[in-house]
Order: structure tokens, then C-alpha cells, then sequence
């Protein structure tokens, strides 16, 4: 895929959507043959590593998630490491540390040995049993994409993608990540169960005595091309303001926000949703990114931004809601 | 770009079409029906015809202001191009084109490969719209209603108004409790559309006029009664249509003299208040005891006069004195007596005569100013004066003391209601009898000079004058005499016509109430024509006010020691307990508004007597049109007089003793609860009580702490039974899968109700 830095005709660009959008589709269609199901959650996942941001995956045990994130691993050629995190799990063990090793000359001398977190794909499982201290070790690592061990800034490879999960209903003894740390995460995907018929194909399709081998459609450097044309995509004012009084609605101006949330989204939710609605546009095809693409994108950027108060855990709402009573507000406007 | 802007266009005149069809429907349907029906009561006369214009006026403006509104249509481009978008799923392509057709993006020129090809797509998407598949033409939903209106306006201006106007049977009833003349005189032409209760109201104010024109006295009163005169004279000579007519009319009723006013029967006094019913009703019976007052004095007067004519000779004079007497007329009376003194004045009369005359005045004066209910009267206030000069000596009364000035205050407040105002004749007949017995007595005298004079030659008058002939001394005593008996004759003509004017006044207000109710009317149904008048609104904000100062005063007689433990209590009420504390334990005194100003509650207290002070301002301008309130050395001053009515009750019609009951009943409460602790008394009546929440599935512990309130919440039993309750929580905790946040907030609960450490009581 051609530089979208170079100057470019409409030829090309035009070939480079139509490529875009044909890798992507089947990008889509490898993760279709070990995931039955669950389109939102692929589409939220590849929108996420085209963006460059992390993804926060929320479900029951059994869905697939670890599944969607191996897969992932194989079908874009990118360098995989897996991480489960536990209440023992130190900085070190994510980061690395540093080693006294043999210098080769018969001395020793203090190495630095890279941990897992120095890889393309990182999945985070389980990432709310970790310790604080665990888990905000990993803060710098997503938001600078670096690590600092020492006096040593080491940078970590490009892409970095982290993809954490996190079951919703075994909270004992866990720690729930702290505000901060959520915002890192680009989008929150909650992964439903499966309908009958999903079902019905996981039960058929996972065991067959081979399963399927994905085959990879793309590699580091594609990613990174595709997330700069997505960038460099004009966007119409109408549909930057609808994302930023979105954001700027859950700090009260909206009705839902003032009665049921305690704290609102922060910027980088309006440009998640920028960014994202680009992506989503690309991906479908189209050249411009609408006010569409953005409230569809509400609810991954959203959810895991907005904090609810005592009335909304008594009334027992929950954040989707006040995102949908939102959307209709501004829809209504 | 140009299949965008031209789909766009097209777009846009059709959505302005569609818009502009729609409200111009909606308008119609509205100005139609409310035309209709406007047209419909003005002919079936719900409405005055004088609104008969305004509705032709209504209908144009409303259907004008309609159209003006429809057809200011503003439809931006792009919002028109974001609702095309919407429609045909365009994903905002449209709106992106023609944002880039505008503007040029940030970093990139208008041949940029992006700007390019997102109008390349904008193009190819409208290229592919169908308007007509879009945006069909949609007859508007309210367009059957504006046909219906149309069909109702149709119908309503089919009526014709002559023959409806006129007729009783369709002409709703009036509901207004006016006794009509049964036959009217011919009014002039052009007001014969008015209807028949209108007409009758001219002629209520005609007759009004007529008979209060000459016993009125006071000036604006006077002038109110010429300018009503004007109006209805203009209105039947024809000077004033029937429109201009109603409204100075309504002007005239807003401007009318206070004392012509009627109370307006308070809210609660509609529903049926029986504690509210004394204020609704104290103008009318006030003018009952004027009423009951002025026929005691006339006829206590004319059993005088009766009296002192008994056995007189036949005279023509005497006869018209009899006269008089047997038609109770007091200004017939009053010129005789009159006339008797000019005889005297002049000389013809003879001693003899003289000598009856003085006897009859003797007499007159003697048979004048008893009666066993103004004694009583006086009893009473003596003793409730000498009660209350008592406590003010004392700080307090005994609890027989107290007794008995309620008592004395109850059965004054009896008298009143039951008698009228006696305390007020009697006044008025001993002022009469003070008269004829001075008259009389200084008859005597005279006579007595005369009689010395005429035996010793000289007298008083004859030394003063020296040296005048004998006669001359005579005279001058008769002049005296006669002087006297003008006095008494003024006596009689002023008593005549102050009954005379009270009597008008009276009639005034009853005629005025009858005035208003009938104006009320005819404006009311002019409003609802549409048409504003100066005078209803004026008249109305009055009628408000007065409404709303009887609230408030029925509020606070209501609330009047009622209750020993509210929040809110008024000045009236704690002047009552303030009565009870310091009787400690024994009944309480009445509180009256000395002790309501000098108690502690300062603000309530002086809101308090502002209201009483324009209570008994409003009961000073009544009292000052009743003459010979004052009373005599032996019933005090008028203001003390006052104030022992006003504690005795009666107020509560005269709008100003409402502390005496207020008082009497916070007095008469055991003099222990008010001392009593407030905490034990909260602890005798504390009950335990069970609430119930909401429940989900499992096991669950209930139990009713019984001595929470007295013992505390953070003692022994609550630690006991804290361990029991956050064990069966966490218990839960564990077994339950719950959210995390539900979980933090579940321990941050029994972490807030933790039994802190302390002493065990």
C-alpha cells in the first residue's frame, strides 16, 4: 500500500480505499472462520488497532475473547504475547527487569531483559486481578508507548496494541481499573453471549478434529498506512461538532448526564470518536466519515468514560442507557 | 456538484411546500373553529353583542398572523442537505459536498484528491435519489379539522341573530339572584340590543339614584351617584351606545365610594365553614343591628312622646303631633317641636300653655332612655373592665377571675349577636334624653323666673339688663325656653336623618352589590368576546385583594390556639401560651392584642397588630357612620369600649376580636403539658415502626429496635446485633455475584453503620 504522504491523485487514492476496505473485509473474514458471531466486537476490535489505540474487552468466561485476540495475532503477521494477570503479578513480569548477565569477556554486567509487554499485540487477560501497582505499570506503556526501567526509556514497537479483558462478574478479590487507566483504553467492547444459532455453529465448528488455520492479510506496516489515510480523511464540521457536544453533553448539558453521572467523558473521547468514525467510514467504504458512524461509536468510546452516580446504581442504570437518552437528546436538537 | 445542488433545491421547495401546506392548515383549523364558535355565542348570545366586531377583527388577525407565519419558511442548505441525508441513508455525503463546496477543508485545497472524491461521491449519490419516492406530497393530517371549521363557521354565521337575541328560550339563564322590575320602561333605540338583564341594570341604577340622591351627605359619594346619573341619562337619551355605556358603567363600579362596597364572602365561608361564616357574613348583620338599633330608638322616642301627650287637649296642633307620633316620624316631630319654639320665641303662647308644655317635655324626658338590655350591656363591660384593669394590676387573674371574665365576654358577645347593637340606642337615647331633660329643666327654671319675676318685678334678667320695665325679663326667659326647645327639636331632626341616611346607605349597598353582580356579568361575557374592558380588571384586583386579606385572616384564626407543638405558629396563638406560662399550670388568660404586641415573637406579633389595626380601622369608618356611638361615663371612653367588645369576640364579625378566642382556647389547656419535657413528651408518644424495603431472594434478618430512641443507636445492642447483620452481608457478599460497584457500595453501608466504641448505659 502507497504512502499517503507522497501526492496523490484521485487514481490513487481512490485504489488505496478500495484496497483498504477489500484487506479489511478480509481481515474480517479470517476472524469469521474461528469467531461465530460477534461482528461488533471484530469491528470494534480492528477500529481500535487501525487507530492505534487499545481496546478494554468485557465479558462472561467462554466467549472468545482470548480466541478473538489469538486469532487477531495470526491474521495481521503481528508478534503476539499473552499476559495473565494475577494478584502476584509484579511490574517486572510485564515490563522486564534488569539481569546481571556475562558480558562475554568473563565480567558481568547489568542487561536489560524485555517482558511481554515489548510485542505488537498484547493481550492483557484478566487485567482487573492484577494489583494497582501492576496495572499502572502498564500505564505508560499504553499511553507513551514506552517503557522506563531505570534510567532507561525503552520505546516499544510499532504498532502497540494492548487488548485487555476482564470478566464482569467474578469481582472477588479483583481491582477495578482506576478511571485513569480506562481512559487510556480507546474503546470498551462488551462481548454478548451468542444467539441459539451461534451457538449451534460454535458447537459444530470447534469440535471438528482440525480447526481452522488463518491465514495473515496484513502486517505492521499496513496497519500504520491504512490509520494514516484514515487521518488524513476531511471531515465535515457537522459531524465534529455532533461528536464534541456528545462529550461535552456528559458533563451535564445533556439531561440524562446532569441526573445519572457523577463525572463526564474526557477529550480523548471526542477524538476517539473522530478517529474512529473515519475508520468505520474507510472500512464501509465511503469517503466521508457521518454523524452516523459517530453515534455508533458512542458506546465503546462512551461507556467505560462515564461514571455513575448513587442515583443511577439506585435507579439501576446503566452507562449504555444515559449514552442512549443522549443520543436521543441530541438527535431531538 | 451540480446533481447536489440541483437535487438539493428541489429538495428544499418541496419540504417548503410541505411545511408551508401544513401550518397554513393547522392555522384554519384554529382560526375557523375559534371564529365559529366566537360567531355561534355572540348570535346565541353566550357573548355580548357588543363583541360582535371584535370576533370579524379576531378572525382576520388570527388568519393573517397565519399566513405570515407560514410563509416565513427558513430552511438552511445544509440543514436540508443533512435531512436529505437522513432520508436516503447518504451517510452525511450530501452534507459533506456541499460543506466542501463552501469551505475549503484544513490543509487541503479545493482540487484536493480527498475534496475530489467526496464530491465525486456526493455527485454519484444524487444522482441516485428519487424526490418523488423520498419526499412525497402528504395532504397535511389537520386538514379534514380545517374543513370542519370551515363547515362550523358556515353553520354559526347561518344563525340569524334577531330572532335569537330576543328569545327567552334561548337565551341561557342569567344566574344572577337580581329581583327585575316586572316592567321596564322604554329604553331608546339604541339600546334595545342589550339584553333583558342589562336593561334591567340601567334601571337599577335609576332607580338607585333616585332614591339615594337626597340622603346622601357626603361628597363622593355625591359626585359618584351625579356621574352614574350622567351615564344612565346619556345611555337612554341615546348619547351613549350600549357599548360605551357597559363600560363606564364598569369604570363607574371599579371607581365606587367605599361604604357602597359589600363584602366578599371568603373561600372558606363558600364551602361552608361554619368557623369562616361570622366574617362573610358581618357587613349584613352589622346593618341588621344598625337596623334593629334605629327602630329601638324610634320606637323608645315615640312610647316617650306618646306618653307625654297622653290627656292633652284636641288641638289642631296637638293633632299633628299625634300625628307624628302614630307614624312614627321623627322629622315631622322634630319641625313641630321646632315650630313650638318659634311660637314661644315670638310670644304666643301663655303661661298656661307654657306650664303644659314644660310638664309634656317633663315627662317626655322622663319616659325616655330605659330599658333592661343596656343595663345588662353595662353590667357586662363594668365587669370585664374591672377584669381586665384587675389582671393588668395583678399580672394575671385566678382561675375564677378568668372564669368569669370569659363568661362576661361570652354572653356580651351573645347580646350582640342576638340584640343588634343596644349598647349603641341606648347611647343614642340617653344623648336624647340628655337633651329633652336639659330642655326641660331649663323650661323649668325659666318658668320658675318668670313666676318670681312676675311676682318681685325683678330677676336675673331684669338686674343685668337695669331698669327695664317688667315683661322684659319674661321674654327674655322665653327666648331662653325656646332655645331649648330648638336644641332638642335639632335633636330630633339630626336622629331622623342619620336613620334616614343609614337607611339609604343601606339600600346603596344592597343596590350596588345587585349593580356589581349584574356588571360582573356583562363583563365577563364581554371578555369572553375577546374584548378587554379598563373597569372589569380594575374591579376584579380589588375583589382579589379583599379575597385574599380574608385568607390570610381566616388562615390565622384557624391556626389561633390550635396547636401547642407546631412549627409555625402566629403571634395570636403565642400569645396565648405566653397567657398560659405565666399562669403556670392554671388556665390561661385570654389573649388579646396587648399581649400578642409585648410578647417575645416580635415580627408575628407586629404583623399581628398591623392586621388588627386595619381591622379596627375598617371597623372605625363603620362605626363613625353610625352617630351616638360614644358612651357615657359609666361604659368608659370609646376606645376602652372597643377593645372590651373586641375581647369579648363579637370581632369576629367586625374583623376584630379574633384574640379572644384564640386566647381563651390556648388558656383553658392543662397548665402541666406546657410545662412538661419536650423529649419525655416526644418518648410517650415515639412509636416503633417496622419498614419494609425491597427484597430480593435469599435468607434475611428482621428486627425492631424498641428503645432506639431513648437509649441511643451506638450502644451495646447495636453492637450485638451489627456483628449478626454484617455477617449474614458478607455472607451474601460471597455467595452472590455481584457487581463490583454494588459490592463497594453494600460495604461502604455496613462500614458507615459500624457500631463505634463507646459506653454501655
Amino acid at each position: 500500500m502507497p504512502n499517503t504522504k507522497e501526492s496523490l491523485d484521485v487514481g490513487q487514492l481512490r485504489d488505496q480505499m478500495t484496497a483498504m476496505t477489500g484487506r479489511l473485509q478480509t481481515l474480517r473474514q479470517e476472524l469469521a472462520k474461528v469467531m461465530v458471531g460477534q461482528d461488533q466486537v471484530i469491528e470494534g476490535v480492528i477500529l481500535g488497532l487501525l487507530a492505534g489505540g487499545h481496546v478494554l474487552l468485557e465479558g462472561v468466561p467462554g466467549l472468545g475473547k482470548t480466541l478473538l485476540v489469538r486469532s487477531l495475532g495470526q491474521a495481521v503477521r503481528l508478534q503476539f504475547a499473552r499476559v495473565q494477570f494475577t494478584p502476584d503479578l509484579m511490574p517486572s513480569d510485564i515490563l522486564g527487569a534488569q539481569m546481571l548477565v556475562d558480558d562475554g569477556h568473563g565480567g558481568r554486567a547489568f542487561a536489560f531483559q524485555q517482558g511481554p509487554v515489548f510485542t505488537n499485540l498484547l493481550l492483557a487477560d484478566e487485567v482487573n486481578r492484577a494489583t494497582p501497582k501492576t496495572q499502572s505499570a502498564l500505564l505508560e506503556a499504553m499511553a507513551e508507548r514506552s517503557v522506563t526501567v531505570g534510567r532507561q526509556t525503552h520505546q516499544l514497537p510499532n504498532p502497540f496494541f494492548v487488548l485487555a479483558t476482564q470478566n464482569p462478574l467474578e469481582m472477588e478479590g479483583t481491582y477495578p481499573l482506576p478511571e485513569a487507566q480506562l481512559d487510556r483504553f480507546l474503546f470498551k467492547l462488551h462481548v454478548p453471549f451468542p444467539s441459539d444459532a451461534e451457538l449451534l455453529e460454535i458447537a459444530t465448528r470447534t469440535t471438528r478434529s482440525a480447526p481452522e488455520e488463518l491465514q495473515p492479510v496484513l502486517d505492521a506496516s499496513e496497519i500504520l498506512a491504512m490509520g494514516r489515510l484514515a487521518n488524513s480523511c476531511p471531515i465535515a464540521p457537522h459531524v465534529i461538532d455532533f461528536a464534541v457536544k456528545l462529550v461535552s453533553g456528559s458533563h451535564g448539558r445533556a439531561k440524562a448526564a446532569k441526573t445519572y453521572l457523577r463525572a463526564g467523558a474526557s477529550p480523548r473521547a471526542a477524538q476517539a470518536l473522530v478517529v474512529g468514525a473515519k475508520l468505520r467510514a474507510l472500512m464501509q467504504g465511503r469517503a466521508n466519515a457521518a454523524v452516523e458512524d459517530v453515534r455508533a461509536l458512542a458506546y465503546p468510546v462512551l461507556r467505560h468514560r462515564l461514571l455513575l452516580n448513587f442515583a443511577a446504581e439506585a435507579d439501576g442504570v446503566r452507562t449504555d442507557m444515559v449514552i442512549d437518552q443522549m443520543l436521543a437528546e441530541l438527535g431531538a436538537a | 456538484m451540480a446533481e447536489v445542488l440541483s437535487v438539493l433545491q428541489r429538495s428544499r421547495r418541496r419540504q417548503r411546500l410541505q411545511t408551508l401546506a401544513r401550518r397554513l392548515s393547522q392555522w384554519l383549523t384554529i382560526a375557523l373553529t375559534l371564529g365559529a364558535l366566537a360567531l355561534a355565542s355572540t348570535r346565541l348570545a353566550w357573548l355580548p353583542a357588543v363583541t360582535d366586531p371584535f370576533v370579524d377583527i379576531g378572525l382576520g388577525l388570527l388568519l393573517s398572523v397565519g399566513l405570515l407565519a407560514s410563509l416565513w419558511l427558513p430552511l438552511p442548505w445544509d440543514q436540508a442537505a443533512r435531512q436529505l441525508d437522513r432520508l436516503a441513508g447518504g451517510y452525511d455525503r450530501l452534507a459533506t459536498a456541499l460543506w466542501l463546496v463552501q469551505e475549503e477543508p484544513d490543509g487541503q485545497q479545493r482540487d484536493a484528491p480527498w475534496v475530489l472524491i467526496q464530491r465525486q461521491s456526493a455527485s454519484d449519490f444524487a444522482r441516485t435519489i428519487d424526490l418523488s419516492r423520498l419526499l412525497p406530497w402528504m395532504w397535511p393530517r389537520s386538514l379534514p379539522w380545517a374543513v370542519v371549521g370551515t363547515l362550523l363557521l358556515v353553520a354559526a354565521a347561518a344563525i340569524p341573530f334577531d330572532s335569537l337575541t330576543n328569545s327567552d328560550a334561548n337565551r341561557p339563564a342569567s344566574g344572577i339572584a337580581v329581583a327585575w322590575p316586572a316592567s321596564l320602561p322604554a329604553l331608546h333605540p339604541a339600546l334595545e340590543g342589550l339584553p333583558e338583564d342589562e336593561k334591567a341594570l340601567l334601571q337599577l341604577g335609576v332607580d338607585t339614584v333616585r332614591s339615594m340622591g337626597p340622603q346622601v351627605d357626603d361628597l363622593p359619594t355625591k359626585k359618584w351617584l351625579s356621574h352614574l346619573e350622567q351615564v344612565l341619562q346619556a345611555a337612554q337619551d341615546g348619547r351613549l351606545d350600549k357599548r360605551q355605556a357597559l363600560q363606564e358603567l364598569a369604570e363607574l363600579a371599579a371607581q365606587r365610594p367605599e361604604h357602597l362596597d359589600l363584602p366578599k364572602s371568603s373561600p372558606a365561608a363558600e364551602q361552608g365553614d361554619p368557623a369562616q361564616q361570622p366574617v362573610a357574613q358581618s357587613e349584613e348583620q352589622l346593618a341588621e343591628a344598625q337596623r334593629q338599633a334605629d327602630l329601638a330608638v324610634r320606637e323608645a322616642m315615640m312610647e316617650a312622646a306618646e306618653k307625654a301627650l297622653e290627656g292633652a287637649p284636641k288641638t289642631a296642633e296637638n293633632q299633628e303631633l299625634h300625628k307624628a307620633v302614630a307614624e312614627k316620624d321623627l322629622g315631622l316631630l322634630g319641625k313641630l317641636a321646632e315650630k313650638l319654639a318659634d311660637r314661644l320665641a315670638k310670644g304666643q303662647m301663655d303661661d298656661k300653655e307654657l306650664a303644659q308644655w314644660v310638664k309634656r317635655f317633663e315627662q317626655f324626658a322622663k319616659h325616655l332612655g330605659t330599658g333592661e338590655i343596656p343595663e345588662k350591656y353595662k353590667k357586662l363591660a363594668e365587669q370585664i373592665e374591672r377584669l381586665q384593669d384587675k389582671r393588668k394590676d395583678q399580672g394575671g387573674l385566678s382561675g375564677t377571675d378568668q372564669e368569669r371574665l370569659h363568661q362576661a365576654q361570652h354572653e356580651l358577645a351573645q347580646l350582640n349577636q342576638t340584640h343588634g347593637d343596644q349598647a349603641a340606642a341606648a347611647h343614642r337615647l340617653e344623648r336624647l334624653q340628655s337633651q329633652a331633660k336639659q330642655a326641660a329643666e331649663e323650661m323649668r327654671r325659666e318658668q320658675a323666673q318668670m313666676q318670681h319675676n312676675a311676682k318681685g318685678g325683678q330677676g336675673p334678667n331684669g338686674q343685668s339688663a337695669g331698669g327695664e320695665r317688667p315683661g322684659t325679663g319674661g321674654q327674655a326667659a322665653k327666648q331662653a325656653m325656646a332655645e331649648g326647645i330648638r336644641h332638642a327639636a335639632d335633636e330630633l331632626k339630626r336622629e331622623n336623618r342619620e336613620q334616614m341616611a343609614r337607611q339609604a346607605q343601606r339600600v346603596g349597598a344592597a343596590r350596588a352589590r345587585e349593580m356589581r353582580e349584574a356588571l360582573q356579568r356583562a363583563q365577563g361575557r364581554t371578555a369572553q368576546g375577546g374584548k378587554p374592558q379598563a373597569g372589569q380588571g380594575q374591579a376584579e384586583g380589588q375583589q382579589g385583594e379583599q379575597q385574599a386579606g380574608q385568607g390570610d385572616q381566616a388562615g390565622g384564626e384557624s391556626k389561633a390556639g390550635s396547636s401547642q407543638s407546631g412549627q409555625r405558629r402566629t403571634g395570636r396563638e403565642k400569645a396565648g401560651q405566653k397567657g398560659q406560662r405565666s399562669s403556670q399550670g392554671k388556665p390561661g388568660q385570654a389573649g388579646d392584642s396587648e399581649q400578642g404586641d409585648a410578647g417575645p415573637d416580635g415580627d408575628q406579633a407586629t404583623e399581628q397588630a398591623g392586621q388588627e389595626e386595619r381591622e379596627n380601622q375598617q371597623v372605625h369608618r363603620t362605626e363613625n357612620r353610625r352617630n351616638g356611638f360614644k358612651l357615657g361615663g359609666n361604659l368608659g371612653d370609646r376606645n376602652r369600649w372597643q377593645e372590651i367588645r373586641q375581647a369579648s369576640g363579637q370581632g369576629t364579625t367586625e374583623g376584630s376580636g379574633d384574640d379572644g378566642p384564640a386566647g381563651s382556647q390556648a388558656g383553658r389547656g392543662k397548665g402541666t403539658d406546657g410545662k412538661g419535657d419536650p423529649a419525655k413528651k416526644a418518648a410517650q408518644t415515639a412509636r416503633d415502626e417496622r419498614v419494609h424495603g425491597a427484597q430480593s431472594k435469599g435468607p434475611d434478618v428482621k428486627q425492631t429496635f424498641s428503645d432506639v430512641a431513648r437509649k441511643g443507636f451506638a450502644q451495646s445492642g447495636w453492637r450485638d446485633v451489627f456483628v449478626q447483620y454484617s455477617e449474614v452481608a458478607e455472607e451474601m457478599l460471597d455467595k452472590e455475584r455481584l457487581p463490583a460497584g454494588r459490592r463497594a457500595l453494600v460495604l461502604r453501608y455496613f462500614e458507615k453503620i459500624r457500631a463505634q466504641p463507646g459506653p454501655t448505659p
